[in-house]
């Protein structure tokens, strides 16, 4: 056998006869040091200056009867040193036998109540910051919602449950007006709101949107007279910029409705939402113009444009009321629906009108206050 | 207000501020700090500044130019220079609050010894008022040690506590969590260091330092004429008749016998606490013991010393260098568990 299997030998046999003290408490070691040194009791107690008492319960590991673990602990260091034992070995001993005999759970929830104590402050800390953040954070969302706004005006956007729209970026209104361009309802009295793909009509139609809108698309603001010039340049608009605009609308005032179907009900509720008159500038600068374009799902077209302002009211042939509005000098309102149409004009000699491509003349249909109420398409 | 606030992210401590060794002790970290207490001063056209404190002051000690000047602020347990003091203070809470953000605003517990006056009491006080603690208590050094060394204080049954110092000794009788009998005599660590420089003077006609003292106290000093092997150190000091360093060496017996006045000055002071305790209490010393703490307990045999002069089982306190801070932490504890304040004095 060689030494170092012989120190391995050794070492196992230390480790297991250390854990048969723990188990059996140092006690044991004590008395059979004691009494292998022949020594009694009563000459222990003297050489240590403590009771005879107090060496029984030592040796007999009835650490109880003695007065506290910082006098056992000497007790046995005394002890030790007289009896030529190590006493930092009796010392560890005692330790892991005590360990073995405490509830350890008992110290643990100490420890993490003293933990949760410490870091009291660092959570009171964050929540006052959390809530200092939120209200910063709520501060600049509200300053930039409108930002967000103007930014979806700028990126058109498919409404979900809404027919996909076609519609051109602002930049793309300085090219040739071949296409539609960007939409944009107008209401005088609360000017601009436009109907871009953002989906919540409330949002689109907040007055904060308006300036922005306008400069950031670099679109004028078309008021009634400036409207008037427009439209006598827009004439060429496309049929197709009519026939999305219905969708346009209806996308910015209400998904949920547009998605059942591009009719009647979306441009009534658009009458009402819009207030006093809902405007429609399609077209770049080079063709100025209000083209309102209502669709109620319909093959039929009627046009009418106006050279006053006058009141004017449309239903269609299931007697729904389409539109209904005060248009002004210049603009051409132009309806997709189902013929035959009850028109209803307040100044009907300031406008023409024309059915499916055809101009009609109903200057038999005015009456004596300059209005009219005829119906074309029977 | 704002100082309540920082106190937030403050830990409450416990100070032992000694004569030798500063000892901070944090509530839920246990002993974070302990150096010397020694600061070194530079002086630059009347104005004073702190160079060191602390273990680099006090490598210092004895060894500085003419323009810097290493001193041991507290003297025999109390503060001696004021200032000093509050700056080595300062320092060291700092310190224990390194990664803080805020500014420390520590709620801290003082050891004082028991027989300090009202004036030094209320100097300690001041000087950490000013070193940047929001509340300060102070509590008796010989009671923060047995709370330290693990006595049963609260109970009705009395125990005595030995804390040997570096300025002075505290004896002191507890019961029920309040001290009976107290005494502190101004001998301890510094008073041994003295006598073996004094000793070595005389015998060896040599001069030698405070730290080389220390260094052979701790090195080869005992209390009790050990029956065993007789240890040796080897030392340089100047030699006063030739005035150049000379080698020279000590052995533990005559290092023993240097140390005897003052041992005999504790052994006293001892017999003399237990003749003036209560005869119920000196009966429950007699049948438990006494518990020595303080860097003095290190001595070696000192334990045996005093047990083979009283007669009594002495037993030295684990790690008896730190118990005074630690029990000053715990006390902090007890007291907020118990809303008590019967642990402090004013």
């Amino acid at each position: 056998m060689t030494s170092e299997e012989n120190d391995k030998t050794l070492s196992d046999v230390t480790e297991q006869e250390q854990q048969e003290h723990i188990e059996r408490g140092p006690g044991h070691l004590l008395r059979k040091k004691r009494e292998a040194l022949g020594l009694s009791v009563q000459e222990a107690a003297d050489a240590l200056h403590i009771t005879m008492h107090y060496v029984r319960s030592l040796e007999s590991d009835a650490h109880d009867k003695l007065p506290g673990d910082v006098f056992i602990k000497g007790y046995l260091r005394a002890y030790a040193s007289l009896l030529g034992l190590d006493s930092t070995v009796l010392i560890n001993v005692y330790n892991e036998y005590t360990n073995q005999r405490e509830d350890a759970d008992m110290a643990s929830p100490g420890r993490r109540r003293r933990r949760r104590n410490r870091n009291t402050p660092w959570i009171v800390f964050s929540g006052i910051a959390f809530v200092v953040m939120a209200i910063v954070l709520w501060y600049f969302s509200s300053d930039s919602d409108a930002a967000t706004r103007t930014g979806a005006s700028g990126t058109p956007r498919a409404t979900p449950g809404t027919e996909q729209v076609s519609v051109a970026e602002p930049a793309n209104q300085e090219e040739p007006a071949s296409s539609p361009q960007v939409p944009m309802l107008v209401t005088p009295g609360q000017p601009v709101v436009v109907a871009l793909g953002v989906k919540e009509p409330e949002q689109a139609q907040l007055p904060a949107t308006v300036a922005e809108v306008a400069e950031e698309g670099s679109m004028e603001l078309t008021y009634p007279s400036e409207q008037q010039e427009a439209i006598s340049q827009a004439s060429g608009t496309l049929p197709m910029a009519l026939a999305s605009s219905g969708a346009l609308m209806a996308s910015g005032l209400s998904a949920a409705e547009s998605a059942e179907g591009l009719g009647t009900p979306d441009a009534v509720e658009l009458e009402s939402i819009g207030g006093e008159s809902v405007a429609q500038q399609v077209g770049d600068d080079n063709e100025p113009g209000n083209i309102i374009r209502i669709d109620a799902g319909g093959e039929d077209v009627v046009q009418i444009r106006f050279s006053a302002e006058s009141m004017v009211q449309v239903q269609d042939a299931n007697e729904e009321q389409v539109y209904r509005d005060v248009r002004v000098a210049g603009d051409v309102l132009r309806i997709n629906g189902t013929g035959p149409f009850n028109i209803l004009l307040g100044e009907a000699s300031h406008a023409t009108l024309s059915y499916n491509g055809e101009e009609i003349d109903f200057s038999a249909s005015i009456r004596i206050d300059n209005s009219a109420r005829l119906t074309v398409g029977l | 207000m704002f100082k309540k606030f920082r106190g937030m992210f403050s830990n409450d401590l416990s100070i032992d501020l000694g004569t030798a060794n500063t000892l901070v002790y944090v509530r839920g970290q246990g002993i974070v700090l302990n150096e010397p207490s020694v600061v070194a001063i530079r002086t630059t056209n009347g104005q004073k500044t702190v160079t060191a404190v602390g273990a680099d002051a006090k490598r210092m000690l004895g060894r500085t130019p003419s323009n810097i000047t290493a001193i041991r602020p507290l003297k025999d347990g109390v503060i001696a220079d004021f200032q000093v003091t509050e700056k080595m203070l300062q320092h060291f809470i700092a310190k224990v609050h390194e990664n803080s953000f805020f500014p420390p605003s520590p709620r801290v517990l003082v050891c004082v010894p028991c027989k300090a006056t009202q004036v030094e009491r209320r100097a300690i006080r001041e000087s950490v008022v000013s070193a940047g603690a929001r509340e300060v208590h102070l509590i008796e050094e010989p009671m923060a040690a047995a709370i330290g060394a693990g006595l049963p204080v609260e109970k009705a049954s009395g125990s005595m506590v030995v804390d040997i110092g570096g300025g002075t000794t505290e004896i002191a009788i507890i019961s029920l969590n309040g001290i009976v009998y107290a005494e502190s005599v101004r001998v301890g660590g510094d008073r041994f260091d003295e006598a073996i420089i004094t000793h070595v003077r005389r015998n060896y006609g040599s001069l030698i330092g405070d730290a080389t003292a220390e260094r052979i106290k701790k090195e080869i000093g005992c209390a009790y004429p050990s029956s065993g092997e007789l240890r040796e150190i080897d030392v340089r000091g100047r030699n006063l008749a030739e005035g150049v360093p000379r080698s020279f060496t000590l052995n533990s017996d005559e290092i023993l016998e240097a140390l005897q006045e003052t041992l005999s000055a504790i052994v006293q002071a001892v017999k003399s606490a237990l003749e003036q305790s209560p005869p119920e209490l000196a009966s429950d010393i007699a049948e438990s013991g006494m518990v020595l703490t303080g860097g003095g307990a290190l001595l070696k045999d000192l334990d045996k010393l005093l047990s083979e002069e009283t007669g009594l089982p002495v037993i030295v306190a684990e790690d008896p260098l730190t118990c005074v801070a630690r029990g000053g932490g715990k006390a902090m504890e007890l007291m907020d568990a118990n809303d008590m304040d019967s642990l402090t004095i004013e």
